[in-house]
């Protein structure tokens, strides 16, 4: 039998999972957890999210201490959805709504569907197309990396399920891209290596986790910062080397 | 010419990191057109200042002001419109530049390039830190609820 504070506390880290794991910042996680567990009546509640795990304890004056821990691993950025966990947990801190109707809100949100396949597919391959243009491609240049950000979305969709360690995976997509680039010149559809290749780092490069480990140093969290922040520049040197690696083809 | 092309790619590149971020509705016009006032004002702060990096402050400062307008007005957490947005100036290009240097043993390419890399995400860092805390203190000043 669950007592009415464990069960808040429940769906407070519930919200404030599926946050992270959607990609706000840790300060976010902490802000909004703790918020919640206030409006259903803690007198504090203390919250420590750092990369990938949410530690809250909450002081009630009637049930005592209540601890509880999440442990995130799999990340993927919607901010479509963090958006309405947001507007879910504004919702609570405004008007307590019974625990029953969170949940239900909850799963309401988690069930929606994000962007198909079918669109991000075209998406990706755009943003690789339009950044190699940007930095000073050829139009056949653009094509190439067009044809190279369709293949790499395909290929990290099918990556991603293997559930291996996310800087392997990177690496293999950027050694991938790298090698389909020098292909592409060295059979005479492409002209620069260089602009290719650089087209389609834009779909890797951790914007997310370098914006948010800056903000998140601004709001105290320090630690969460900093070892983002490491991730994020170990991530990019990942990716270039990735993409460097196989240009001797062309050298 | 050549800014026309930069500035409408720079436009659709932010459309389609919004889409891959899963963005909808209005907020991806915000996001978009975030992307494009960030490379207006580099390109405009760097030929200012004849200096990369103070464009890259300058651009990083006002996207970030931008942001916590925007995200006010809309209700949304700001990291909802200063992601897509900000992914134009990350230094994707000089990074590729510094580690094909190192690739080609260019050693004296490689430590100009990494150190402009650097240099450039610290001045991306300070700005998003300076816009950041600007906007929450002037927001202090001005009485309001301290959450976005």
């Amino acid at each position: 039998m669950q007592s009415y504070e464990e069960n808040y506390l429940y769906h407070a880290l519930n919200i404030g999972e599926q946050m992270l794991m959607c990609g706000a910042e840790a300060a976010r996680v902490e802000d909004t957890v703790a918020r919640i567990c206030r409006a259903y009546g803690a007198c504090r509640a203390d919250v420590l999210s750092i990369t990938g795990s949410i530690v809250a304890t909450t002081y009630d004056p009637f049930a005592g201490v209540q601890t509880q821990t999440r442990r995130i691993h799999s990340q993927s950025t919607d901010l479509h959805k963090l958006e309405r966990l947001n507007d879910l947990s504004r919702k609570i801190c405004t008007q307590p709504v019974p625990l029953a109707e969170v949940w239900e809100n909850l799963q309401e949100i988690l069930q929606e569907a994000g962007y198909p396949e079918k669109l991000l597919v075209p998406a990706y391959a755009m943003i690789s197309g339009v950044f190699t243009v940007f930095f000073g491609g050829t139009w056949s240049d653009m094509l190439v990396s067009m044809c190279i950000g369709l293949l790499l979305r395909l290929l990290q969709t099918r990556g991603n399920q293997l559930g291996q360690n996310p800087f392997f995976l990177t690496f293999l997509y950027s050694a991938a891209g790298g090698f389909l680039a020098n292909l592409s010149v060295y059979l005479g559809f492409g002209e620069n290596v260089d602009m290719i290749s650089i087209g389609n780092i834009m779909l890797f490069i951790p914007g997310l986790i370098f914006t948010n480990s800056i903000r998140d140093m601004f709001s105290g969290d320090t630690i969460t910062g900093l070892t983002k922040f490491v991730e994020s520049i170990l991530l990019a040197i990942v990716i270039a080397i990735g993409f460097t690696l196989t240009n001797f083809i062309n050298a | 010419m050549q800014l026309f092309i930069q500035l409408v790619t720079v436009y659709l590149g932010s459309l389609g990191f919004s889409l891959v971020f899963h963005i909808r509705g209005k907020k991806l016009f915000y996001t978009s057109l975030g992307g494009l006032f960030t490379w207006i004002v580099y390109l405009a702060a760097a030929s200012a200042a004849a200096s990369d990096y103070i464009g890259a402050l300058v651009a990083a400062l006002l996207l970030t002001a931008y942001a916590e307008l925007i995200a006010r007005r809309e209700k949304c957490p700001v990291t909802v419109i200063l992601v897509a947005a900000i992914i134009v100036l990350l230094p994707g290009n000089a990074l590729y530049q510094t580690i094909n240097a190192a690739m080609q043993k260019d050693w004296n390419r490689f430590f100009e390039r990494g150190r402009y890399t650097l240099l450039f995400a610290g001045c991306l860092a300070v700005g998003i830190l300076a816009g950041t805390s600007i906007f929450y203190n002037v927001k202090r000043l001005l009485g309001g609820p301290a959450r976005s």
